[in-house]
């Protein structure tokens, strides 16, 4: 639509009445942000009007300072606003009045548009070749030159495309992503506020409040491989054919058609229709990935949600994304330097930048939950202490968990008469087919009354087909709101882990090749590698131990080891006792050293304390069991020909795990006399 | 008749000896396993054998060599001798074209899964060392005219530098470069020759140079040996001279033999799986 208002004269738009005004105000959606498409109008007057009404709404930022000379046809166009805006002025000079009228048409009328017409095929079009650059391989997919297209191009979605819409939420989303890492950090709030306030002022409440710029915010997301952190932190199995379809989609087009502006074409049925495409793919190509047994290889059971949470809680801390890492030490080196405390030791090079960033993003979510922890893993970052951390993995050979859990059965009602049974499940996973003995027992807790129901026990050394049904009752519950605590310990838990090592002793010549057939790397890189982590089940506890020098080099050379060695508890409840805790070594080849805790015990090294520490810190996530320094024979020192080991941790254990269940119970009903 | 004759003329080539450089290309010591051994899995309980055809592939004959596994765990996958001499195996000839080659068997022990898991992944990596050598020789052009006119009138033009590829070994002199300059009344030739690991594998030990001639005349080389550090290290280079009275241009033949300890490797796996 062209603008018009150079040739109309004012005097055209003044003589239309002020009802006119407000229907087209009405009719464009000026007030609610929406793009202004006019209709053409045969009456001259009115189309005059209507230049007026695009020129104001559509101007940019320097045409809307001069907001004065304008303010004759904003007050024909809005006399009421106007006319508030002038009050609100009033008396407060030139510099006052502008201001109220910049707040007035920025807040309340959110004239401060800055899209424009066909920006949403633009869009398409810089999808389309952003996507081409990628799969040329000119740019690469995952470099700070891809993220800061996806940056511009985000800010462009907003603004232009979604006419300034939430533009300050992507902006903070933008900076918030780069800067800040998960769990939400409060000093985001420090910058956010400012921000929102001017962008309110800037550009409208709706550059705040509108979500329509999502979608565009999911899309930067991908693209710029916080997605891809997301996968990896929680563990998810995304299959290789959804990744690729994933990967090999142009996302920024298919935003830019899933914006499109229908309104703003003569063929709107195609371009509906091709919006309506668009969507759908959307809909199959990422809602389907997250849907059972349409993307994935395999249906994911919720065990695999929990292999994923247990890998994430079993220490293997994620940090931020490296091509953040990266854009962030790009950006502001200086500063970052400063943050990280290097200023004593002078300037640190981009990467060593980028490492330590790494390394202490990583520490972030410690921060909260333990001080100390946090403490010795920013040592650690900055190399100024050694990792004593147990980092486990997930065996593929046993990736099934054994687990048990408590669920409301069927029938169960949350609202019950006083002498009802409430039906539970317990659903019980044992792969391994551990001999194991349940405890339940049921307890009605309402305010400060604690009543005991019935409880039971059973034992199982297979894995249930089915869960094991049943209820929870006493004679009489209390009328009113109270809950069903539902607790079950499980004794003869077994899970064992693997630990892979390689005695290579002198035979250096040997080192490469050991390290790129087993590690499947460099020796340089090779206490990295998985390959070199424990490995058992994704098991609520597990006996995590590292062995080498440092601890986590899996080839040991002639140098005495460290023996390392943690219990985790990731299943949320808590450890009741341990029956044996042990890792087995050949021990008689192993001298321990002086402030070593462990005992040799036939094969195995054992903790004698293990019971004592145990007790006192049963939810306890991580429980140090060794800290050992050990000494090699020379068999193990000087080996003829290197040989490998896998050493072997076992703890068994009983767990218990506790659930509230929320019950009202009716008054009792009268007897019928 | 006329296609009797025709075919009579046409050139035979089925009984002609085969025009075949043996000394060339840079293979060595070749390890390949053989199928199904080890099978790729096998159940809980039983035993294994790994066999390896050990081949000579390259133009010299082997000396002393010696074949391990390396890898398998004693608990799991046990093996009852890791390693064993490689008979000496003559290289490629006119009168042996394929090389010699024997297979090598280890056998394994009864095999266990470590408590909990399904199967174990049983990865391996045979290592072959042995003692190789190669010979280079290359005609080389020797004109000790200082002269540019003289040497360009000369029966044969001295190549600056001469790139060769593999001499039927995994080490190879891959460059040689000559050099002429006046000492007194005569001239001293130098030849720089470049060394370089061609091969799959590695170099263990230091690579000794000797024997180097100009047709029968010995050369004085500045070392008898470069180290492996050298050689990663690409000072990989031997600079070997003669002096010789100034004399009109001849072709004369340059040879060297290179003596070392070669490792060459194979990697291999199976999976034990845990019996229902």
């Amino acid at each position: 639509m062209a603008d018009t208002s150079a040739e109309t004269p004012k005097k055209e738009a003044a003589a239309e009445t002020p009802k006119k005004e407000a229907d087209w105000a009405a009719q464009f959606k000026v007030g609610e942000g929406k793009r202004v498409t006019p209709e053409p109008r045969a009456d001259p007057a009115v189309s005059g009007g209507v230049g007026v009404a695009t020129r104001v709404i559509r101007k940019g930022f320097g045409e809307d300072w001069t907001l004065k000379k304008d303010w004759q046809q904003t007050k024909e166009l809005f006399p009421q606003r106007a006319e508030t805006a002038w009050k609100v002025t009033k008396g407060t000079g030139k510099a006052g009045w502008r201001v109220g009228s910049f707040l007035v048409t920025g807040i309340g009328l959110n004239a401060f548009h800055f899209g424009f017409r066909y920006a949403d095929m633009i869009l398409i079009v810089l999808g389309i070749f952003k996507f081409a650059l990628q799969y040329a391989g000119v740019i690469e997919s995952t470099g700070a030159t891809a993220a800061l297209i996806s940056t511009i191009l985000l800010l462009f979605t907003a603004l232009a495309v979604l006419n300034g819409e939430g533009f300050v939420l992507a902006v903070l989303g933008v900076i918030y992503v780069m800067y800040f890492n998960f769990p939400p950090n409060p000093a985001f709030l420090y910058i956010a506020l400012p921000i929102i306030i001017f962008g309110t002022i800037l550009f409208g409440l709706p550059s705040v409040l509108n979500v329509r710029v999502i979608p565009a915010f999911l899309v930067y997301f991908y693209d710029i491989g916080a997605f891809h952190t997301l996968v990896q932190s929680l563990g998810l199995v995304v299959p290789d054919t959804m990744s690729n379809v994933i990967a090999l989609t142009p996302w920024w087009t298919i935003i830019g058609f899933v914006y499109l502006d229908t309104e703003q074409y003569k063929r709107k049925g195609f371009v509906g229709f091709m919006k309506g495409l668009c969507m759908l793919y959307v809909v199959f190509s990422v809602l389907a990935t997250a849907m059972p047994g349409i993307g994935f290889a395999q249906t994911p059971l919720l065990e695999e949600f929990q292999q994923a949470r247990t890998q994430l809680e079993a220490g293997t801390l994620k940090g931020e994304h490296p091509i953040l890492s990266q854009i962030a030490c790009a950006v502001n080196i200086g500063k970052i330097t400063q943050q990280i405390g290097k200023e004593q030791t002078g300037a640190l090079s981009f990467d060593e930048c980028v490492k330590r960033r790494q390394a202490e993003s990583k520490c972030k979510p410690l921060e909260k939950t333990d001080l100390e922890e946090y403490q010795e893993c920013i040592q650690v970052a900055r190399g100024e202490k050694q990792d004593a951390r147990v980092v486990g993995a997930i065996d593929a050979t046993q990736s099934e968990p054994t687990v048990f859990r408590v669920e409301k059965g069927q029938g169960y009602l949350d609202k019950i008469d006083a002498d009802e049974p409430v039906p539970f499940l317990l659903d019980v996973k044992n792969p391994r087919k551990n001999e194991l003995n349940f405890e339940v027992t049921c307890v009605y807790e309402a305010g400060n009354k604690k009543i005991d129901g019935n409880g039971f026990t059973f034992t199982t050394t297979e894995e249930l087909p089915e869960p094991h049904a049943f209820s929870c009752r006493t004679s009489a519950l209390p009328p009113g709101i109270g809950k069903w605590k539902v607790r079950v310990i499980a004794r003869g838990l077994t899970t064992t882990v693997g630990l892979h090592r390689f005695f290579v002793g002198d035979k250096k010549e040997l080192l490469e090749d050991i390290a790129q057939t087993f590690f499947l790397t460099s020796s340089a890189q090779a206490a990295a590698s998985t390959a070199a982590q424990p490995r058992g089940p994704p098991d609520p506890v597990r006996l995590d131990f590292i062995l080498g020098q440092p601890p986590q080099n899996p080839l040991i050379q002639t140098k005495d080891p460290q023996l390392i060695a943690t219990i985790k508890n990731a299943g949320g409840g808590e450890i009741v006792g341990i029956e044996r805790a042990e890792i087995e070594m050949d021990t008689a080849q192993f001298s321990l050293g002086p402030e070593c805790k462990l005992q040799a015990n036939g094969d195995f090294f054992v903790n004698p304390e293990i019971n004592e520490i145990v007790a006192n810190r049963k939810k306890d996530r991580e429980i140090r069991f060794a800290f050992c320094e050990l000494v090699m024979s020379d068999v193990y020192r000087f080996p003829e020909i290197p040989f490998p080991k896998y050493f072997i941790s076992t703890i068994t254990y009983d767990y218990a795990i506790e659930k509230d269940f929320p019950i009202t119970v009716f008054q009792p009903r009268e007897a019928i006399t | 008749m006329m296609v009797l004759l025709l075919v009579s003329c046409t050139r035979s080539t089925a009984n002609d000896p085969i025009d075949i450089n043996f000394k060339s290309g840079t293979s060595g010591i070749e390890l390949q396993l053989l199928a199904n051994h080890p099978p790729r899995r096998i159940v809980e309980g039983s035993t294994f054998n790994i066999a390896v055809q050990v081949s000579n592939t390259g133009a010299y004959d082997m000396g002393v060599g010696e074949i391990t596994v390396i890898g398998l765990d004693q608990v799991y996958t046990p093996i009852e001798r890791q390693d064993a001499v490689i008979p000496p195996l003559k290289g490629r000839s006119e009168s042996n074209n394929q090389g010699d080659f024997y297979v090598q068997e280890f056998s394994g022990g009864k095999t266990v899964v470590p408590p909990g898991a399904k199967e174990y992944r049983a990865k391996f990596l045979l290592v072959a060392a042995y003692e190789y050598m190669n010979v280079v020789g290359k005609d080389v052009c020797i004109n000790p005219a200082l002269i540019e006119i003289e040497s360009e009138q000369a029966s044969c033009q001295i190549q600056d530098r001469i790139r060769l590829s593999g001499q039927g070994a995994p080490v190879a002199v891959t460059q040689i470069e000559e050099t002429v300059s006046p000492v007194g009344d005569d001239v001293k030739i130098d030849f720089i020759l470049t060394i370089d690991n061609r091969g799959r594998g590695k170099v263990v030990s230091p690579i000794l140079i000797s024997d180097v001639r100009l047709g029968t005349k010995p050369l004085t080389c500045n070392k008898r040996e470069i180290t492996m550090f050298e050689l990663e290290n690409k000072r990989n280079t031997v600079v070997c001279s003669r002096t010789e009275q100034r004399q009109s241009a001849y072709t004369s033949p340059l040879s060297a033999t290179l003596q070392y300890m070669y490792k060459t490797t194979e990697e291999g796996e199976f999976v034990v799986q845990r019996s229902r």
